[in-house]
């Protein structure tokens, strides 16, 4: 109940200093003023924690400060929103329909079916991997720490902030409460893009559609970052579409900011502000024409820098740290420091491997054309399991959006469902055709296209009573079907939650059972003392987030820290983990995957070499633990907190 | 579009399909009713901007629902999607 009630806190605060910084905006309704409110001060916190850590100053009390600050500067407005708000509720309380009434009542049943395993100890998914991993050790650490032996701490952008700040103000359960906050969000501003654009009708269906979407329940247990892009692509959308339709330079310049702050999202987030650049230009030559073509560039270059300025923090921090501002990506434009031309080879083929190896699962190959990625809307809606190492609905899109998208051919010319279907379109088939066919990662196109899906079957209402009917009842029946899929990714583990999270279960007694490293966790901080470092010798190794040490991964695919083609003898490895400042180390049992070791059995050999000098202290099913004989705690890490610093850096 | 839109007009005055249209085959809409019902607020300090949220709800025949042999090949292609779909999921 603490976690809600900071969250609680955090979005009244939020609510309040977006608002007042976005007074000048003509908005439609409240709704839609507190959903960019609570967008764009979000982000803003991302960048306030961002700084923090560059500071050396990650603390609590500066983050409450920073809080505090916000909540005079928006008092007035968040005070206001709020009693507006209640008004709000208690007339639509009164006045809802039978049938909005049942659609809200299961999305309340679903989102609240979904806060159990968030209250829950995190297990599974990325997040223990690396969404939460660098947050929390950046907490830890009161500091933004390098992560030079692994390139995921460089791939931690804005919400990553967010789960920083949550850790440095209570834990995981609030940083995953602010991924679901994402999600809500995201559902709200698809009902509030149909209803600006569209009809309220519309809105709802595809808000609803969203919500009870198996691949959403996946996205809302677990901490991921795919709500925040899909919530900035929608608010941006609008903002362009609002600036189309008034012409005020003001929407034009939130559309901006917003696009900015997606691309401020992941590496993929960059499509967004790119992509509507393109939409700006064509649609102000098209109205404006070829003889005022200068100033729809101009305008669109004043967009695009200004969405730039937006996204640049979390690119300037890694263009600081490893002169790549998208580190490990574009090594050949921009290289990289601790990286390398056959790392970034080794990494490509064990990704080439890893889809192989799923797509074997729907009995296929990878896609190795763009005439093979073609089929990639009609294997992600059948096959949604054979992209990933998941469960049959974990990234289910559900039938709805592949049965009646392509529908926006018959809407006529009608730009706003252009607009949507035309961006969704382009950033589903950019990602698809030359990045990677993955559901999740066309995740932002997903609400747009249902949107433009639901505009077409309504529209279908128009061929008279019984469509109507027919159309309702596809609508219903597909949300509850969806929702039944949902509730059954959800089913793992949701008692076990429940029993957690009303104490009548120990964390210790679930994480047991349902997280495999945990016991190599457990070993680790029983016998390591809170001074040590460890050193973690696996293929693929992102242990951490129950690791509870100082460590270093030495893994030979994701990182070039520990660079074994220049580490010749058993000698130097020993010097190197020396120089590291490592006490102990853990060899892990690697799972059975191909393509995991691009350096071959040298790496194997310096590990058994290694482990030959120390001195075994247990082991367990996920590894086991060594000691480094006559170690130094601390030689290069220097207590500089966890996870190593500089030692490494200057050590690899 | 223009059919939905108005339905979801439902304040500050009749439902916008029972409204006159002008000469021009557009229904005007109040700006009190714009925060209300969500339907894109009409700028009076530009006439371009009146323009666009005026066309946006012009109404007339026919306007809504796609040609009857678009509707039936969607139709078609949704059975066999859905179809495909439960089949999949069974196997």
């Amino acid at each position: 109940m603490t976690d809600l009630a900071i969250l609680l806190v955090l979005l009244v605060i939020a609510l309040g200093v977006g608002r007042r910084l976005l007074r000048a905006v003509p908005f439609a309704s409240p709704l839609e003023e507190a959903l960019f409110a609570l967008a764009l001060a979000l982000g803003l916190f991302a960048y306030a924690t961002l700084a923090l850590g560059e500071a050396h100053l990650l603390h609590a009390p500066a983050l409450c400060a920073v809080l505090a600050a916000g909540a005079v500067h928006g008092w007035r407005e968040a005070t206001a929103a709020l009693a507006r708000a209640a008004r709000a509720v208690r007339a639509g309380v009164r006045s809802v329909s039978p049938a909005t009434g049942a659609g809200l009542v299961l999305a309340g049943a679903l989102i609240g079916a979904e806060l159990i395993p968030i209250l829950a100890p995190p297990v599974g998914g990325d997040q223990t991997k690396y969404q939460l991993v660098y947050p929390r050790l950046w907490a830890e650490a009161h500091s933004i720490v390098p992560t030079p032996w692994s390139f995921w701490g460089y791939l931690q952008f804005l919400m990553n902030m967010l789960f920083t700040a949550a850790f440095v103000l209570r834990g995981d359960v609030l940083a995953r409460l602010m991924n679901a906050t994402f999600g809500v969000l995201a559902a709200l501003a698809i009902y509030a893009a149909g209803r600006r654009l569209f009809s309220a009708r519309s809105g709802g269906w595809a808000a609803l559609l969203f919500l009870s979407m198996p691949l959403t329940a996946t996205l809302m247990i677990r901490a991921w970052v795919e709500f925040a892009l899909a919530l900035y692509v929608l608010l941006a959308i609008v903002a362009v579409s609002a600036w189309r339709e008034t012409g005020s330079w003001r929407w034009l310049a939130l559309g901006a900011t917003m696009a900015g702050l997606g691309a401020a999202t992941k590496l993929m987030g960059l499509l967004l502000p790119a992509l509507l650049g393109v939409v700006l230009l064509v649609d102000l030559l098209q109205r404006r024409g070829l003889a005022r073509g200068w100033r729809a560039v101009t305008t669109t270059i004043a967009f695009g820098a200004l969405a730039a300025v937006v996204a640049s923090p979390c690119y300037l921090r890694n263009a600081v740290e490893t002169g790549n501002p998208i580190f490990p990506f574009g090594y050949a434009v921009f290289g990289g420091r601790n990286w390398s031309a056959e790392a970034a080879a080794g990494l490509d083929a064990y990704y080439a491997t890893y889809r192989e190896t799923q797509a074997t699962r729907r009995g296929a190959h990878a896609y190795r054309s763009w005439l093979d990625a073609l089929r990639f809307p009609w294997d992600a809606t059948m096959a949604p399991y054979s992209f990933e190492e998941s469960g049959r609905s974990a990234f289910d899109p559900g039938p709805f959006i592949l049965a009646f998208a392509p529908g926006v051919l018959l809407l006529g010319r009608d730009p706003r469902a252009w607009i949507i279907a035309g961006f969704a379109t382009a950033y589903a088939a950019i990602v698809a055709l030359a990045m990677w066919a993955h559901p999740r990662y066309v995740h932002p196109a997903l609400p747009l296209l249902l949107l433009v899906a639901v505009v077409v079957v309504e529209r279908c209402r128009g061929y008279g009573r019984a469509v109507s009917a027919l159309v309702t009842l596809v609508l219903a029946a597909t949300v509850l079907a969806q929702a039944v899929l949902a509730a059954r990714v959800i089913a793992p583990r949701w008692t076990d939650s429940v029993r957690v999270v009303v104490g009548k279960s120990s964390e210790e007694a679930f994480l047991r059972r349902y997280e495999p490293r945990y016991t190599l966790g457990a070993m680790l901080r029983r016998e390591v003392p809170a001074t040590g470092t460890v050193l973690i010798l696996g293929m693929i190794p992102h242990p951490y987030y129950y690791v509870g040490r100082v460590f270093v991964l030495a893994s030979p695919l994701e990182q070039n820290a520990i660079d074994y083609r220049r580490i010749a003898s058993v000698d130097d490895f020993l010097a190197i983990a020396r120089a590291l400042g490592v006490t102990h180390v853990v060899r892990e049992v690697d799972p059975e995957k191909e393509a995991v070791n691009p350096v071959g059995p040298h790496v194997l050999a310096l590990w058994d070499g290694l482990l030959a000098r120390c001195v075994p202290l247990g082991a367990v099913e996920a590894g086991a633990l060594y000691r480094l004989p006559d170690a130094t705690p601390g030689a290069l890490t220097g207590g500089a907190g966890p996870g190593a610093t500089n030692g490494s850096r200057s050590a690899a | 579009m223009s059919i939905e839109r108005a339905r979801a007009a439902r304040s500050g005055g009749a439902p916008l399909e029972e409204r006159e249209p002008t000469e021009s085959g557009v229904v005007r809409i109040a700006e009190s009713e714009h925060h209300a019902t969500g339907v894109a607020p009409v700028d009076k300090r530009s006439p371009a901007v009146a323009d666009t949220a005026q066309a946006s709800l012009r109404l007339g025949p026919g306007d809504g629902a796609p040609p009857l042999w678009g509707g039936v090949l969607l139709l078609l292609w949704a059975a066999l999607v859905y179809a495909s779909y439960v089949l999949a999921y069974l196997r």
